[in-house]
């Protein structure tokens, strides 16, 4: 694809998340080969439109491999590259394209990326090194094999911090507890315990920039009107708790 | 089963409410259509999410009409069909046959086996038009069996497993087809239903220390601020691969649900540590006969309830 996505989408190179879907469903109704039956390039089109929006809402899925052309362009022509003229010698991230303010991966646990210590066992070292190149079921795999009663506050830290990339979260979650229980002095471990919070806060920040108020929200607010009916009886259970939830006739 | 994705009331437009009961009650004439009047117990919220994201992804064409029903004999309702209310519809009953065998395999409970029962051959028909997600269905519920299994003998079974096969059934209930959108979907698809699973152990966490029944986060030893962290950061990736997809059409009725709704159940599982108002699944279903008009209608005072 040599023209740039936002080219193919029609929309200027600082569109937000939501200008970029209404776009997309723009040229996606123009272009879908359903309701093109006699252009023989709808499907064509249709499918750099398609490519077009996913590598822009899921930039990480295309950088291995357009990385890998950049390289093999790079190669075989050493003087093409100079001008970066295709939007795929380069890669993006999500928060490249959007900043951060849109994304909730910036300062989750997967951010962080621990340094080997002249302490760590070989095994952490190995875990370490996993952590850091993201290949996180390994690390999980290379801590599970050290023996409970070397377990050190260290070792909860990094399992953590494994568990949580492999998306063992509540594990994750207990092993960096018990790391700052064990070690509550170590700075490392309370600004790791902080990042397994942020998701829950730029999820919530999320909310509220969208103009919802997710703390005052109540589903408890559901009532379940029945109008005149004959089975009613047969489902009229009120579970009436502290917030109410009931059955109105 | 009643559902966790629920949307938040107060948020939404009279327009969207509407919308949201045309799609409810389309679901539930569907079930009723192929699999007789007990089948519409099954209706459940997250099968709606489910179905809203699927015709905003794919913007089908809707055949809407209006009709009565059993429960709202008096007056016509409009409401909406086309394959992907149907495709929902064979979900449901795919869920909920697994639900019941669970349920009486589990606790003996004899409605589960007569429901389970009369949604027997609606879901042989099911499983004949959607293998994949029927074997994903089986897997998911047995793997999730044997954690229980184990885990009622004193293994440790990590406390992960269970959300994370609930979500694997979940992620191929989204994916009708293959096609572009599939690797998305499957995504959003378990996030969704590692976040169902999570709040509904929330919810029934008393309940089932009560009872010793497994519940992932008994043996976690986690407070309520860190389960609310933990199904937070689940909220949080399933909002994120919401919005990865392109979805335009009722975007505003779906983040009600994933950005307030289901947080709200999530604070009110968590509020008291009690947990029970939810009641249990057999609760939630017999006070289930529909609750598209909660949505319809909106909040009503507490002293309106009967």
């Amino acid at each position: 694809m040599n023209r740039s996505p936002y080219e193919v989408l029609g929309v200027s190179k600082d569109a937000t998340p939501d200008e970029i879907k209404k776009a997309y469903r723009k040229k996606a109704r123009e272009n879908h080969p359903d309701l093109n039956p006699d252009d023989p390039h709808a499907e064509e089109r249709m499918n750099e439109v398609n490519e077009a929006y996913d590598r822009l809402m899921n930039p990480e899925k295309y950088a291995a491999s357009d990385h890998r052309r950049a390289q093999a362009q790079q190669a075989s022509d050493p003087f093409s590259a100079a001008g970066g003229a295709s939007w795929t010698a380069q890669t993006y991230t999500w928060d490249d394209i959007f900043g951060g303010g849109f994304s909730y991966g910036a300062a989750d646990p997967r951010s962080i990326h621990p340094e080997p210590s002249a302490e760590d066992t070989p095994e952490m070292r190995t875990a370490i090194d996993a952590i850091n190149a993201a290949r996180y079921p390994q690390a999980v795999a290379v801590l599970d094999g050290v023996r409970r009663r070397d377990r050190t506050a260290r070792w909860y830290y990094l399992a953590a911090l494994a568990n949580y990339g492999a998306g063992n979260t509540m594990l994750a979650f207990e092993q960096i507890k018990r790391a700052v229980q064990m070690d509550p002095g170590n700075d490392d471990y309370r600004w790791a315990l902080g990042a397994f919070e942020q998701p829950t806060r730029q999820y919530q920040q999320q909310a509220a920039q969208r103009g919802f108020n997710p703390s005052a929200a109540s589903w408890a607010e559901l009532c379940v009107g029945l109008t005149v009916c004959n089975v009613a009886a047969n489902f009229c259970i009120s579970a009436t708790g502290a917030h109410g939830f009931a059955l109105c006739l | 089963m009643f559902g966790f994705a629920t949307v938040n009331i107060p948020d939404l437009s009279e327009d969207e409410k509407l919308r949201y009961r045309a799609v409810y009650c389309g679901l539930c004439h569907e079930l009723s259509r192929r699999s007789g009047q007990a089948s519409r117990l099954s209706v459940n919220h997250d099968l709606v999410f489910c179905a809203l994201v699927r015709l905003s992804l794919y913007e089908p064409e809707e055949v809407r009409r209006t009709g009565r029903c059993a429960v709202h004999p008096a007056s016509e309702r409009a409401y909406i069909q086309n394959d992907e209310i149907a495709y929902a519809a064979d979900m449901t009953i795919a869920l909920m046959h697994g639900k019941c065998a669970d349920d009486w395999n589990d606790d003996g409970s004899i409605p589960a086996r007569v429901y389970g029962r009369v949604l027997r051959r609606p879901y042989e028909a099911v499983r004949e038009r959607w293998p994949r997600q029927c074997t994903a269905l089986e897997q998911g519920l047995a793997r999730i069996d044997g954690l229980e299994r184990q885990a009622a003998v004193g293994r440790d079974v990590g406390p992960d497993e269970a959300a994370r096969a609930f979500g694997a059934i979940m992620a191929e209930v989204m994916v009708r087809e293959e096609d572009f959108w599939a690797e998305g979907l499957r995504r959003f698809g378990f996030e969704l239903g590692r976040a169902v699973y999570l709040i509904d152990a929330a919810v029934d966490r008393a309940d089932d220390e009560r009872t010793g029944s497994y519940n992932p986060f008994s043996a976690s030893g986690l407070d309520a601020a860190d389960m609310r962290a933990v199904v937070g950061d689940c909220l949080a990736r399933t909002a994120d691969a919401f919005e990865r997809l392109p979805l335009v059409h009722d975007a505003h009725l779906m983040r009600s649900a994933l950005y307030a709704g289901m947080w709200a159940r999530v604070n009110d599982a968590l509020a008291d540590g009690e947990g029970q108002r939810a009641g249990t699944p057999s609760a939630q279903m017999k006070a289930s006969p529909c609750m598209a008009d909660a949505v319809a209608r909106g909040p009503v005072a507490k002293g309106a309830a009967s």
